[in-house]
């Protein structure tokens, strides 16, 4: 218990637990050894981080960082070797959102659910992957970078995440961007910031080492999110397909060189039928494939906008061959547009029972290649559940999520997962976020690569003690 | 008239690299044919580049650098086309040229010039009035057969002045026969001096030799202002550039209007006296030649005279001349009057149009630089599709022809004469 | 060097390629702002020239020839179309190596809109060829005759066409870096170029931030960017125009139009910005300063007539009265009805920010130099005409929202500027010559202050010198600014060089030059890409 006690020793009143109860929530459930942390520690505010990190790198005991709820989906905010949660669900201060600015400011435990709504009064809305979990931290899915909806507002694959501020592994306090100062927020506000611009400070995107670190180079305690305009009105379409058409694809590649459409993505039927039933009503008729475009519009000229974008989608699609329909199947355009804002309770994988994804980036042309590949590998693997498939284009169209989503009853997913990870990664895929097994696979084929990182780690956690076990530390 | 006039030009240089390519607001059209300096396509190291000789003209006044082999060869392993001078000076009012033929001049003055493959030109030029080493006896023989005034003895209005490269190269004769003949034809009071005309002297002022230019310059305006000529009429770029930019400078009063027989052949054609009937089918580009087009606009150099307004905005009194102004339209206008012909555009062309490679001295002095610019040349040419690369120089079409067998493209080297001749005859 | 050493470098390259001669060496000793480098007398001269200046062809040959200076302790910096000061070595006995040679595009990949460049392609190519497929690039303020590869990966990454583009700095996609010890490191997946991010963190954060390394952690030899949508012609044909542009569009493509609202105050320009960014009108947004300040960066007309017709004759006191400040706003659309729609929103949230679209510059004798010309100027981006006066330099640029930089810039530039001036050592361009880029449907700006001075007058250039220092130290003590993500970094003052600066702010912004130092130190143990212009340089402590 003497970890414990010193724990609750650094600041008078901070919570910390060892009961094994609390902990149950921490376990990545497809771990292969579970291990408990040994105890999990909650900070309030940055200086609670820094006292806590600073006695780690005394102590040489490993620290996790978590912001987001159960359950842990990807693993990579769990124990590989116990060491201390430090879980920032406490720090739920949405310091600031500026319209003017199109910015928010949110703390780590900050969720969906919350900003969501806090955002709308203010007339704004995130760029932001479909229908996250309600108690995902935002501030912990835009740091994994996860894939958002609208690729047209994605500049970067960094983006929404803006500046940051983070308490490195070494215990040092760093604020990055247009926030690293001079002085704190308050002042900088004064003076016009809004800490919009993210790189720097000078020549080092500090946050871009943060950024899909799983942890492993430090703790951010808020972040500066991206914001956009939210619609007052709204269309949706879809493109039906039973197959992943050629002229449809070449209809999404012009989509993304226009300014026309907001959302923009393609599922396949599992997951559009997981997404949008209530998991109690009768069997949805759906399409095989549904390519989904959302357009919103707002402000003074939102009907004339909302014109000509439809107006010019039409024409555009008309050109392909392609028709455009408000519904698809059963499911129903706006009714859709809702769903995919809405956080989801429990998430909305889970309606179809266990899954397991698979993804990596690509570029939109070369996912019929990957999903002709992995569809056969499951058959000749006689794999027996639904997949589900998920295409995001991402930084404006440059690249491409994709993800293959392995649902099951049962919880015998494991070996599929991993053969058909290696299966694809033989294929060329790129797994830019690596999770369990992806991380062997990568870091082993890219020795230069994974020396550097390190290098980097050297740098920011010199005593290794933030998440090891994660990536290639 | 010293490198040193020019100190302040040269500290004003910025190592942009604009002197490198073609004027940027001229829109590139690909990445192939960016380029405008031919030596710093070859070269490479900045040094070669405008910008490069003005640093190493401060470098040398600093004394920071003297004289060396490879101080002469960059200077001279360019054939001051003028393209970096249009490209710095769509920005600036730097007059990179004149540092370019200054620092050569200088050379020249201590010493350190001709180069040993200029000095045969200037021992020609000395000898025998012509840069081609031949007996000014027989300077007028390309002529013969042709009956046309001898300027020499009659009042003429228009002196054709054939040029050192027409009057000696046997395979560009033709082209002087050919203008004479149409000049003949159509009525043109017009004459020759045959064996009493002299070089323009445009090898001698483009190397540096600046007595010699003067000796030979006015001469020439001398005896052209006493026989009482109203046109000096040339086929030749080279003559023409120096007669109608250079010549001017000494202060000597030039009684007679210059004129390239591509302008006068289109004034020909404008009136009526010359009618393209016939038709020539075959599908041409044209170079524009540099001393035809952006080095034949005259221009007053400052020779550093400046003074400062609004503070420190420093104001050279001479007008800004970019070489918009040269010979362009003519030559088209010439192209497209005759049938037959399809004529397409080079993306260089006009006032930036990319050099032959031959002039300054170029050729002479580094005969292998000479032969990579022209094919250069010869290569966008050829990507236009044209079966025929058409010019108004002989310098330009000498080096073109002798670089075409080693070129593989199939194309035919014309003057723009050829192919007026063929469609009027 | 040593003959040997040389003979080695020569086996690479081969002997055209290679040169320590004093003639070619003095032209990578000479650069814009070394004049404000702090020295005894101000020179148009770096302090040292360098050892060598080598040309390699391929990334082999930077590889080898960086593992030679490895094992023979050699420092060495790259350099691509080298423009600026902070791109020459600032140490002795480095080895300059010219990129010039590595000049292809490697690919245009039209479908997933990205292209990837080698260091010597320069903006104008890589726009020529992008056109071609319906692609547009985003090319920087240095001008069009600058390396691509060089903005992206060492320098900056504000750009003119930022607005519908991006800033350069996010634009980067995959990276080919021969690291300071000689191997290769690529960013993204190992022979693709559509990302350079993980896998796991984005060593882009290493290569770059605001600004990049300027040749202090190795050579980059490849690099992908983003590309965005151009809606017109796959080529523009120009003719010379007249009026202040050489050249003028020939052909106006379909559904575009350049418009010039100008605002009587920043406060009012500012709320344009935000409701063009939101209403998504404009495929650019600049703003080129005060009338005055746009028409002394007219450089086709010489600066004789710039003054006499425009100074002298007294047409820029009576349009001072009419245009305060002024901006230029590309309006393109893909369609007519897009182009239409864009077009009224713009003319309609002008009069809503209480701007005017000056008759002069519809129907006057500016309008086809409002229209066509000046939209030849932001798509050739020659900007070289800044020079013109004699010498330019950035006090201070910053990027920031659009309120908070003109607060830093706008405002304090006005008064600044104003006593520079009086002092009469540099140019009365009028006091207000803020130049700005928004970014991203305005997301940010990025603004700078600017002034002319004469490289050629010392007097001129010790004064400019004194300015900057006075500017930067009144911006600090009034807590202005955003220092660290100042461009005008790279530019000394009569106090201090780059790196000292950059200690000095270090300290107030996280200690930034400490954990730069920590990364030079991991990545180049043997410090031999040139430190110069990285951190805290060589007057750093803590050195290794």
């Amino acid at each position: 218990m003497k970890i414990i006690e010193e724990l609750r020793g650094l600041r008078e009143g901070m919570e910390v637990t060892g009961e094994r109860e609390r902990l149950k929530e921490y376990i990545y459930d497809f771990a292969a050894i579970k291990v408990f942390p040994h105890c999990a520690v909650f900070p309030e505010n940055a200086e609670d981080i820094i006292k806590i990190v600073k006695w780690a790198n005394e102590r040489g005991i490993p620290l996790i960082p978590v912001s987001s709820g159960p359950p842990r989906i990807k693993g990579a905010s769990t124990p590989e070797i116990g060491g201390i949660i430090v879980d920032m669900r406490k720090m739920k201060k949405i310091m600031r959102i500026d319209r003017r600015n199109r910015v928010c400011i949110v703390e780590a435990g900050v969720t969906f659910e919350e900003l969501l709504p806090a955002l709308k009064n203010e007339g704004l809305r995130l760029n932001m992957p479909v229908s996250p979990r309600k108690n995902k931290s935002v501030l912990a899915c835009f740091l994994e970078r996860e894939p958002v909806m609208m690729p047209r507002y994605h500049w970067d694959a960094s983006d929404p995440l803006l500046c940051l501020e983070v308490v490195f592994g070494t215990g040092d306090l760093f604020r990055t961007g247009e926030a690293s100062g001079p002085f704190g927020l308050e002042e900088q506000w004064k003076i016009g910031g809004a800490q919009k611009f993210p790189l720097g400070p000078h020549q080092v995107d500090y946050f871009r080492i943060v950024q899909g670190a799983q942890g492993t180079m430090g703790i951010v305690t808020w972040a500066s999110i991206k914001c956009e305009i939210l619609p007052e009105i709204r269309e949706f379409f879809f493109v039906p397909s039973d197959e992943l058409k050629e002229n449809i694809l070449n209809f999404v590649c012009r989509l993304l060189r226009y300014d026309l459409v907001d959302e923009l993505f393609i599922l396949n039927d599992k997951n559009a039928e997981a997404l949008y039933s209530d998991g109690v009503s009768k069997e949805l008729k759906i399409p095989r494939w549904l390519f989904c475009m959302g357009i919103g519009s707002a402000g003074r000229f939102k009907e004339e906008r909302m014109d000509y974008k439809i107006s010019d989608l039409m024409e555009i699609a008309q050109s392909f061959g392609v028709k455009l329909s408000r519904s698809a199947g059963d499911i129903k355009g706006l009714e859709f547009y809702d769903r995919i804002y809405h956080p989801s309770e429990p998430y909305w994988k889970f309606k179809k029972g266990n899954f397991k994804d698979i993804f990596f980036i690509t570029t939109l042309d070369r996912t019929p290649f990957f999903i002709r590949e992995f569809l056969n590998f499951l058959s000749q693997e006689g794999y027996k559940g639904d997949a589900g498939i998920y295409v995001q284009p991402l930084v404006q169209g440059t690249s491409c999520h994709l993800e293959f989503t392995l649902y099951s009853q049962k919880d015998d997913l494991e070996e599929i997962f991993e053969k058909g990870s290696r299966f694809l990664f033989e294929k060329g895929a790129f797994f830019s976020r690596p999770y369990g097994i992806w991380a062997q696979l990568v870091y082993s084929r890219d020795h230069i690569f994974t020396e550097s990182l390190k290098k980097v780690k050297r740098i920011f956690d010199p005593q290794g003690i933030m998440n090891p076990g994660k990536l290639c530390f | 008239m010293a490198l040193e006039d020019y100190k302040k030009d040269m500290m004003r240089c910025v190592r942009c690299s604009v002197c490198k390519f073609i004027p940027l607001s001229s829109l590139i059209k690909s990445w192939r044919f960016a380029y405008g300096c031919p030596s710093i396509i070859q070269k490479n190291f900045h040094a070669y580049s405008g910008g490069g000789k003005l640093i190493l003209a401060l470098s040398f006044l600093e004394g920071r650098i003297g004289y060396s082999p490879k101080l002469l060869e960059v200077i001279y392993n360019c054939s001051l086309c003028g393209m970096c001078d249009l490209a710095c000076k769509i920005g600036t009012d730097l007059e990179v040229w004149e540092i370019l033929h200054e620092f050569r001049k200088r050379c020249f003055k201590d010493g350190q010039a001709p180069l040993p493959g200029h000095k045969p030109i200037l021992d020609s030029l000395k000898n025998y009035d012509n840069v081609w080493m031949q007996p000014r006896a027989r300077r007028g023989d390309w002529a013969k057969g042709i009956d046309v005034k001898d300027a020499r003895k009659e009042k003429v209005s228009v002196l054709y002045f054939a040029g050192c490269t027409y009057s000696y190269e046997p395979n560009l004769k033709e082209i002087a026969r050919k203008t004479l003949s149409i000049l003949v034809e159509s009525g043109v009071d017009a004459g020759i001096l045959g064996n009493e005309e002299k070089c323009c002297s445009s090898p001698a002022y483009m190397i540096g030799d600046e007595e010699t230019f003067k000796k030979f310059a006015e001469e020439n305006i001398n005896r052209f202002n006493e026989m009482g000529i109203e046109i000096l009429l040339t086929s030749c770029a080279g003559c023409y550039g120096l007669f109608k930019s250079k010549y001017p400078r000494l202060g000597k009063a030039m009684n007679f209007k210059v004129m390239h027989s591509v302008e006068y052949i289109w004034n020909l054609i404008k009136e009526g006296k010359i009618r393209p009937r016939k038709s020539v089918p075959i599908s041409v580009t044209y170079h524009d030649p540099c001393h035809l087009g952006r080095l034949s606009e005259p221009r007053v150099p400052s020779y550093g005279k400046e003074r400062y307004e609004l503070n420190t905005l420093p104001i050279k009194d001479i007008p800004k001349v970019l070489g918009l102004n040269g010979v362009y339209e003519p030559p088209r206008e010439i192209l497209r009057s005759i049938p037959g012909i399809k004529f397409v555009e080079m993306e260089r062309r006009r006032e930036y149009s990319f050099c032959c490679g031959s002039g300054a001295g170029a050729r002479s002095g580094f005969p292998e630089f000479a032969e990579k610019t022209a094919i250069e040349r010869l290569e966008e040419a050829h990507s236009t599709g044209a079966d025929a690369l058409v010019t108004a120089c002989p310098w330009c079409e000498k080096n073109f022809i002798d670089a075409n067998q080693k070129f593989n493209g199939n194309l035919k080297i014309l003057d723009i004469i050829d192919l007026v001749y063929s469609s009027i005859i | 060097m040593e003959k040997e050493i040389y003979r080695i470098f020569e086996d690479i390259v081969g002997a055209e390629n290679i040169s320590d001669d004093p003639v070619i060496l003095e032209t990578y000793t000479f650069n814009w702002l070394t004049e404000f480098l702090p020295r005894s007398a101000p020179s148009k001269f770096m302090e040292h020239r360098p050892l060598a200046v080598i040309l390699p062809g391929s990334t082999e040959e930077v590889q080898k020839i960086v593992k030679v200076c490895n094992a023979y302790k050699i420092k060495f910096k790259a350099l691509s179309t080298g423009y600026g000061s902070h791109s020459l070595p600032g140490q002795e006995n480095v080895l300059v190596i010219d990129l010039k040679r590595m000049n292809r595009i490697i690919e245009i990949d039209e479908k997933n809109k990205f292209a990837v460049v080698e260091p010597y392609v320069v903006w104008a190519q890589l726009q020529a060829e992008a056109m071609k497929v319906g692609l547009f690039t985003t090319p920087v303020q240095a001008g069009s005759q600058a390396s691509v590869l060089a903005n992206l990966t060492s320098g900056w990454g504000m750009n003119t066409f930022g607005n519908h583009g991006g800033h350069n700095g996010r634009n980067v996609l995959g990276v080919e870096w021969v690291l300071p010890t000689g191997e290769i490191l690529k960013l993204g997946p190992p022979s693709e170029w559509f990302t350079g991010d993980g896998p796991g963190p984005s060593l882009r954060g290493i290569m770059r931030g605001h600004c990049g390394a300027q040749g202090g952690l190795g050579i980059f030899t490849k690099v992908g960017i983003k590309l965005h949508n151009w809606p017109g012609p796959p080529v523009l044909e120009t003719e010379p125009a007249g009026l202040i542009s050489t050249y003028s569009i020939k052909n106006l493509p379909k559904f575009i139009e350049v418009i010039s609202p100008s605002f009587d105050t920043y406060e009012d320009m500012a709320n344009f910005l935000y409701r063009a960014g939101e209403e998504e009108i404009a495929y650019c947004l600049v703003r080129v300063g005060s009338v005055e300040h746009m028409v002394t960066l007219a450089g086709s007309i010489s600066n004789k007539e710039i003054f006499e017709q425009w100074f002298e004759s007294g047409f820029i006191s009576s349009a001072k009265e009419l245009i305060k400040h002024p901006c230029v706003a590309v309006i393109f659309g893909n369609t007519e009805r897009e182009f239409n729609f864009k077009r009224k929103v713009a003319y309609e949230i002008v009069e809503e920010c209480g701007g005017k679209i000056l008759p002069v510059f519809e129907d006057g004798i500016l309008k086809k130099f409002a229209r066509e010309e000046l939209l030849v100027a932001l798509i050739g981006n020659d900007t070289h005409f800044i020079h013109h006066a004699g010498g330019f330099v950035i006090s201070a640029g910053y990027m920031g929202t659009a309120d908070a930089v003109i607060r830093h810039m706008g405002l304090p530039q006005e008064r600044l500027k104003k006593k520079f001036i009086e002092r009469g050592k540099i140019l009365a361009d009028g006091e207000d010559s803020t130049y700005h880029n928004s970014f991203e449907n305005n997301a940010y700006i990025y603004m700078e202050m600017e002034f002319h001075y004469d490289a050629a007058d010392p007097l001129s250039v010790e004064d400019s010198r004194e300015a900057i220092r006075e500017e930067r130290e009144t911006l600090t003590e009034e807590k202005l600014g955003f220092e660290p993500n100042d461009i005008a970094l790279c530019v000394g003052d009569s106090k201090m060089h780059p790196a000292e600066r950059i200690i000095e702010i270090g300290k107030r912004y996280g200690n930034f030059h400490i954990w730069q130092e920590k990364i030079k130190n991991a990545f180049d143990p043997n410090d031999l890409s040139d430190r110069s212009n990285y951190g805290g340089g060589i007057y750093i402590k803590e050195r290794k």
